[in-house]
């Protein structure tokens, strides 16, 4: 009984089947994608048959390997099948590893501001299994630096430098890294890196008697420019609607933006309370909006970067499966002759 | 002349010394470096065009399907040359170049009904890796394209067949190797980009689809012994398939994926 299982188990033709059912599989999902947005196509790659298909190949591939190690004599190709076998396994290990332990969040920082990795920072909504428990890191947004193709809003580069970590043996920031998209900072399983850009004006509101009662940097949503996000002061009833654009004149009261590069920003602020519009313009550098015995001023513009924090145990594990993927592969085929 | 002119007139007589390379194999069978002489010169005018291009974008030609049709064509008309060049008392392994000219035009002929506008890289795409990446998938259209030429090559050879299929089958094993380094540098860089390896994203579902084919038909030889025009006719269908699932990905909805390059499309 044991013995006809172990055959079964180890047949050829249950690997040609589980084969070809990837491939009838995939195609399925592919013809799906073409119907449904990517987030629908990976919840349902994600389902019951990928398990199950996904287990089968695993037992497989052990009961196969098992057998090639027994019966087939020791030659360098044999090892390179074992190895080439065997890394399919680790890389699917990986990612139920991934799968299980996985930590995604994102955070605004703009440039001077320190993150300092509590839950409270990140932006809604965290991702992974292990949400709530954000990984220990710190970090300090140094630089952001933007680059665009002519007038368009066509990046050409986007980096920032981060310090890291915040204190280490009474040392601030001992270590710096530049992050860009495509190229994260590791802080052990943890990367960081640059996914987005966006403008924090510094808003101050003084009150008729010319003393500051409120102000500060605020990181908006307000890129591409023209964009528009919205400021709420902490104790006045004004909402401050805020457009900025980077490059940019005003001539007869019309904002005219040359790039999207933060040169001579102008901001176009609109105070309201209830419906009631209190001011609506343009502000260069050095103007202020006055209403209702306020002034409202935007003295600084500065860049803040979007980072994405992802802590992933199942990294290193793919990474090692990827590689040995490719030695087996090489063993295997390399060694063969032309008879 | 404006560059966009000439550049069309390079591709269009790159086309037409690739289709006479065609035409002069099957009419001058005694004379088959004649169909080597017309490939090599029609990989010259592409040469031309990959560099000059290169020279004003500032990056390999990897950006949209123009660019990637230039590059994989002159690849695979590459292989086909070297294995014409090399073998020249195997007929039937010479198969492998007009099979590699017909690939080539029909991989241009793809090629220019999209943009031929040159933009700079997108900063998720500047990276060595990617240029890795696009490397290694052109060297596996090759290695595959050549053994597909090999394939007609054995189901047409009568007393070679034999010899013939032994390099038909190392052809696909390079290939399997190319392309199992291809998803693992792509994948890679997927985890720089977006941190995950895999999201099944249609361009890796696809590339899945091919790996796993191309994976089967090598279990099939192994396992059951399906040798020569057995092998040759499945490896065949499954090159439909890998040429499919890396051509046809542009007519996805372009939300629908991150690797449709073609910034006209995207914008849309």
């Amino acid at each position: 009984m044991i013995d006809r299982i172990y055959k079964a188990l180890s047949s050829r033709s249950l690997s040609i089947f589980l084969l070809v059912s990837v491939v009838v599989w995939a195609i399925f999902l592919g013809a799906w994608a073409v119907l449904s947005p990517p987030h629908v196509v990976q919840a349902i790659a994600e389902l019951a048959p990928f398990w199950i298909l996904g287990g089968a190949l695993v037992i497989n591939l052990l009961f196969c390997m098992i057998t090639i190690f027994s019966l087939v004599r020791r030659r360098l190709s044999t090892l390179g099948t074992i190895i080439f076998h065997f890394s399919i396994i680790v890389v699917l290990a990986g990612f139920m590893v991934s799968k299980y332990t996985r930590f995604t969040g994102n955070t605004i920082v703009a440039r001077g501001q320190i993150f300092r990795g509590t839950p409270k920072e990140y932006m809604p909504p965290l991702y992974g299994p292990r949400a709530k428990k954000a990984p220990q890191i710190s970090f300090g947004m140094m630089k952001i630096e933007p680059e665009f193709y002519q007038d368009m809003l066509l990046f050409t580069s986007l980096k920032a430098q981060i310090g890291y970590p915040e204190f280490i043996d009474g040392k601030a920031f001992p270590n710096s890294a530049w992050i860009k998209i495509n190229k994260p900072v590791f802080m052990g399983l943890t990367s960081v890196r640059l996914i987005g850009y966006g403008f924090a004006p510094l808003f101050i509101i003084k009150d008729y008697t010319g003393k500051e009662i409120d102000g500060g940097f605020v990181n908006l949503r307000s890129f591409p420019p023209g964009m528009e996000d919205f400021i709420i002061p902490q104790f006045l009833p004004y909402k401050i609607f805020v457009r900025i654009f980077p490059d940019a004149t005003v001539k007869d009261g019309k904002v005219i933006n040359r790039t999207n590069n933060l040169v001579s920003p102008v901001v176009v602020a609109r105070v309201v309370r209830g419906k009631l519009v209190l001011f609506d313009g343009p502000l260069q550098q050095g103007e202020s909006a006055k209403f209702e015995g306020f002034e409202l001023l935007f003295p600084e513009i500065r860049g803040w970067g979007e980072v994405q924090i992802i802590h992933d145990p199942g990294m290193p594990v793919i990474l090692a499966g990827l590689v040995l993927l490719i030695i087996g592969l090489s063993i295997k085929f390399v060694r063969w002759r032309v008879s | 002349m404006k560059f966009e002119i000439i550049e069309l007139i390079l591709v269009l007589c790159t086309v037409g010394l690739y289709a006479l390379g065609i035409l002069s194999w099957f009419t001058m069978a005694e004379k088959r470096w004649v169909s080597t002489i017309l490939a090599a010169s029609g990989m010259v005018s592409q040469a031309v065009v990959i560099a000059w291009r290169w020279m004003i974008s500032g990056h390999l030609p990897i950006f949209g399907m123009f660019e990637a049709a230039i590059a994989d064509s002159f690849v695979v008309v590459l292989i086909g040359v070297v294995i014409s060049a090399v073998f020249v008392k195997r007929e039937k392994l010479r198969f492998a170049l007009p099979f590699t000219l017909a690939a080539a035009i029909v991989f241009l002929a793809q090629g220019l009904f999209y943009s031929r506008e040159i933009f700079p890289l997108t900063i998720s795409e500047v990276s060595l890796w990617v240029d890795f990446h696009a490397g290694f998938a052109w060297v596996t259209m090759a290695a595959y394209t050549a053994a597909a030429g090999l394939s007609i090559g054995v189901i047409y050879a009568e007393d070679e067949a034999q010899g013939i299929d032994e390099y038909l089958f190392r052809f696909v094993g390079w290939g399997f190797i190319l392309h199992t380094v291809m998803i693992a540098l792509g994948s890679f860089y997927e985890f720089l980009l977006f941190g995950t390896f895999w999201k099944w994203d249609p361009v890796e579902i696809l590339a899945l689809v091919s790996w796993a084919s191309f994976g089967l038909i090598i279990h099939m030889r192994l396992f059951y012994g399906w040798k020569t025009k057995r092998f040759a006719k499945l490896n065949l269908v499954t090159y439909i398939i890998l040429v499919a699932s890396y051509k046809a990905l542009i007519y996805f909805p372009a939300w629908s994926t991150f690797h449709i390059f073609d910034i006209g499309i995207r914008m849309h």
